[in-house]
């Protein structure tokens, strides 16, 4: 395949290109309720090639190797005119040209499990689900799906990889009289199909929570001290840094790129923020990015301060910062954007009692549903939660959504636990869906809270 | 396509096959600038086949290989997936003018200068940040199945997104325009968002509460995708929907008529059958605030005892068809927009938000952050909220509807008007 595509781009007549050939494999089972809805291993491919001419930089995807004369002629009218029509010409930083190939260490290979056993571990999990008699409804899905990466570019980088993604996901929803309350199911891994086998001890977990839903309260809208739990903590690092640290969000939008220079104070003294999607066995675990860069940690905040920011090619020379890895595209369908990896606040020193402790009268708030960023604005989801009434938990609460800012959110993190936890299934739609968005964070307490209700 | 139809027919009791080709060009603007643009050509096919009333599904991108192909359909057969609902016979798709030929002589460079001639416009009239995006799809699909169904339709779409936005953020004020070719961007669009737009320019920092709220059709989809869920065969079969039993029941303001409408070629993406080979039309859901149908694909009809509504689609290639609706349409009303704020002794006006899909989709509920929040008092816009939520359910805010404005607008989730709401909670920081 790497000869294929070197051939394909030798018929390209630019000041650098770049081609990615993804075969996808793809291995589902889903449910719902009592009935299978799809069951199936299938295959799909295809190419995106990206071209640079005269400054301007410019991608198409196809399927058919056909099509391939076409698309390349596309692509550099396509580039030509942006280089006519930028107002600042496309650099793209350096990088090392690199030739690899790269499979990951899998505890169970799911390619080698027949799709009968997968069948059988999804019924298992969804009857335990549906024998509850307050679930009055499931989905359940369990997948597999794996990337086969091919990328050649001008440069004479070369690189293969394999990038297997394991998971099961469902909702529950449980019913009492006209009150309709849901709860996500996920789990799953980078590194094999274990990661989706013995959770019936969680969906179990799954079931209570969507039951006690139904006599919780909703939250009542206010401005309230609060202490995430780690999924939760988790996406709210994602919605309310992480997003504002890719620089493709931030490149044209003068007064957010203005705060959000590398040195700016955003956050308590306490606050450290990392992506590193070096970690082995996290779901947000890859070796090289789809623009053929190493996969590199980056320190994204330091004692509150900003000290490194989720780059591209394009985007590392257009910051002057150093590349670092980060452009990901879902699959064959997509060029690449920045993307994060695995990010996550890092942990401080306390316990969770002493959070609680500290928190006195508030909010406890767990399990992330959901998230959204515009701007310095950020909203998100909690699927349950209890009131905490002078540092004991007390009453379970629910429809809870959480609005923030960037600047002022931050500033009022106040205390972080000990006890670190990554998320095991991601999903970060950004045009485009990731699958390995990996995210987590320990117990932390925030000030101030704006909380949404009725 | 017939070879592999012949190979799986000796296979099979009954076949469907989807064949959809698409080519779609994207242009993005920022901050007044051109950025990017993106091209793709895509194919995909998928296969269904039924044997002994039970269902096999395969999918790809290129089909080299047919018999594998056929193979991995028959494997799947063995999951044992129930398709005693069988595949659709023959009839007659409404024929629908929806491709406009002339795209086909729409070079890349025609599109970026009606985008740049658009943000020209809009820079010379407001201060605000201008993105736009910008794009052209054509689309030819293909369905066929062992009943001698054989339809096909090609589509044309051209569209623009102009935004404005607030200083430091991403919040805006948007609008689309759509065509089936490339047509200059309708000035009453632009001259709207400048209007919203500059009249609010001012942050203000009001006390919250009980107020009228103004969803925008931008805004919409909140509470369009509740009634969508709602409205869904599927979720009525699953005692998802809460209003499962209400048939015949009015649920809703009288103000208040939804329908699902495919074959209205005035738009692009209309479609004279969905993707089971089902006729389409023009289904009414809820008419003047009482429920009328639920919509329907073959599946959850043959459970429902009933028929499909032509309904049947699918999300992706790679999955099943399940009820979906292609053209969501809310009935417009008899206020002009302007009229509609001039009534606004204390509300918000909504063009945009954020978090629409997280919070309790089924039960109706919602609650998303303003982005931003039209602040209006006295029937005069004084200024926007950043920093503000509204929360509500839909059974309870689509019965406060006190107006509805008189023409329909293309957003996402399908075509609505503005909507006006009583006595609604909206948090303000």
């Amino acid at each position: 395949m790497i000869e294929k595509l070197k051939k394909i781009l030798s018929n390209v007549e630019a000041e650098f290109a770049d081609i990615r050939y993804e075969k996808k494999d793809e291995s589902t089972v889903s449910f719902d309720n009592h009935d299978l809805h799809q069951i199936g291993n299938n295959s799909s491919d295809g190419y995106v090639i990206r071209v640079l001419k005269n400054g301007g930089f410019s991608s198409i995807s196809f399927n058919s190797i056909d099509d391939a004369p076409k698309a390349i002629k596309t692509a550099i009218e396509n580039a030509t005119l942006l280089g006519k029509r930028l107002k600042k010409p496309v650099i793209l930083a350096k990088s090392e040209v690199i030739k690899d190939s790269y499979n990951p260490p899998l505890t169970e290979d799911p390619e080698k499990i027949s799709i009968e056993e997968k069948y059988d571990i999804i019924k298992r999990y969804n009857d335990l689900a549906l024998a509850n008699p307050e679930i009055s409804s499931t989905t359940f899905h369990i997948f597999d799906l794996i990337r086969n990466r091919f990328y050649v570019n001008t440069e004479g980088t070369e690189i293969s990889e394999k990038l297997v993604t394991t998971g099961v996901s469902g909702i529950l929803i449980a019913k009492k009289g006209n009150i309709l309350q849901n709860v996500r199911v996920s789990c799953g891994g980078s590194d094999g199909f274990k990661n989706v086998r013995n959770q019936e001890e969680y969906v179990e977990s799954r079931v209570k929570i969507a039951v006690d839903l139904l006599n919780a309260k909703p939250v009542e809208g206010g401005v309230y001290n609060v202490i995430l739990n780690q999924s939760l903590a988790g996406v709210f690092t994602h919605e309310a840094f992480g997003h504002f640290s890719e620089a493709d969000l931030i490149e044209d939008a003068k007064v957010m790129r203005e705060r959000m220079k590398l040195g700016n104070k955003l956050g308590n003294d306490i606050l450290n923020i990392q992506d590193d999607p070096t970690i082995p066995h996290q779901l947000g675990f890859y070796k090289y990015d789809d623009e053929g860069v190493a996969a590199a940690k980056v320190q994204l905040m330091k004692n509150g301060i900003l000290t490194g920011r989720l780059h591209s090619r394009r985007t590392a020379a257009e910051f002057g910062e150093p590349i670092n890895g980060h452009c990901i595209a879902e699959d064959y369908r997509y060029a690449p954007i920045i993307r994060m990896g695995t990010i996550f606040i890092e942990p401080g020193e306390s316990t969770f009692e002493q959070l609680i402790s500290k928190l006195g009268d508030g909010l406890y708030l767990c399990d992330a549903k959901g998230g959204q960023t515009a701007g310095e604005n950020f909203t998100f989801g909690a699927q349950y939660g209890y009131l905490v009434k002078n540092g004991k938990i007390d009453s379970m609460i629910k429809d809870i959504n959480i609005a923030g800012n960037l600047y002022d959110t931050l500033k009022n993190i106040v205390a972080i636990g000990n006890d670190l936890e990554l998320c095991k299934n991601g999903g970060c739609g950004k045009g485009q869906l990731n699958i390995r968005s990996c995210h987590g964070a320990p117990h932390i307490l925030i000030e101030k809270l704006v909380v949404g209700g009725r | 396509m017939e070879k592999l139809m012949q190979i799986a027919k000796k296979n099979a009791d009954h076949v469907l096959i989807r064949n959809i080709k698409e080519e779609m060009t994207n242009v993005s603007f920022e901050n007044g600038e051109l950025k990017n643009i993106e091209t793709s050509i895509a194919s995909n096919i998928a296969l269904t086949l039924i044997k002994d009333g039970k269902i096999g599904f395969a999918y790809t991108t290129n089909l080299i290989d047919r018999e594998q192909f056929v193979k991995n359909a028959l494997t799947s057969l063995k999951g044992g997936v129930d398709g005693s609902y069988g595949i659709s016979n023959s009839g007659d798709p409404v024929k629908l003018n929806s491709y406009d030929k002339s795209i086909e002589n729409i070079g890349t460079s025609q599109l970026v200068d009606e985008a740049k001639r658009t943000i020209d416009y809009l820079k010379t009239k407001t201060d605000g940040q201008v993105n736009l995006e910008q794009g052209m799809v054509k689309e030819e699909i293909r369905i066929l199945n062992s009943n001698g169904v054989d339809y096909s339709q090609k589509n044309s779409s051209y569209f623009l997104y102009p935004m404005v936005l607030y200083p430091g953020s991403y919040s805006s004020v948007m609008r689309a325009f759509a065509s089936k070719s490339l047509k200059n961007t309708d000035q009453n669009i632009l001259d709207l968002l400048l209007n919203l737009y500059n009249s609010s320019n001012k942050q203000v920092c009001p006390p919250g509460g009980q107020m009228k709220v103004l969803f925008l059709p931008e805004a919409f989809y909140t509470i369009a995708w509740r009634m969508i869920s709602a409205l869904s065969s599927e979720n009525a079969y699953y005692n998802i929907s809460p209003i499962k039993d209400k048939i015949g029941s009015k649920i809703f303001s009288s103000m208040i008529t939804a329908y699902d409408n495919p074959i209205d070629d005035t738009m692009p993406g209309s479609r004279s059958f969905d993707d089971e080979g089902t006729v389409t039309s023009k289904v009414m859901l809820i008419e003047n605030g009482v429920l009328q149908s639920f919509y329907f694909d073959r599946k959850t009809a043959k459970k429902m005892g009933t028929k499909s509504t032509g309904n049947g689609y699918c999300r992706e290639i790679s999955r099943l068809p399940k009820p979906d609706v292609r053209n969501f349409t809310i009935e417009a009303g008899a206020l002009t927009l302007e009229q509609m704020i001039k009534s606004i002794d204390k509300g918000v006006i909504v063009p945009s938000v954020l978090g629409a899909h997280s919070g309790n989709i089924p039960n109706g509920d919602f609650s998303v952050g303003l982005s931003p929040g039209i602040y209006v008092e006295n029937g005069e816009i004084v200024g926007h909220v950043n920093d503000s939520m509204v929360a509500g359910n839909i059974y309870d805010v689509l019965n406060k509807v006190i107006a509805i404005e008189n023409e329909k607008h293309l957003a996402s989730m399908g075509c609505f008007p503005a909507v006006l709401f009583d006595n609604i909670n909206v948090v303000m920081k």
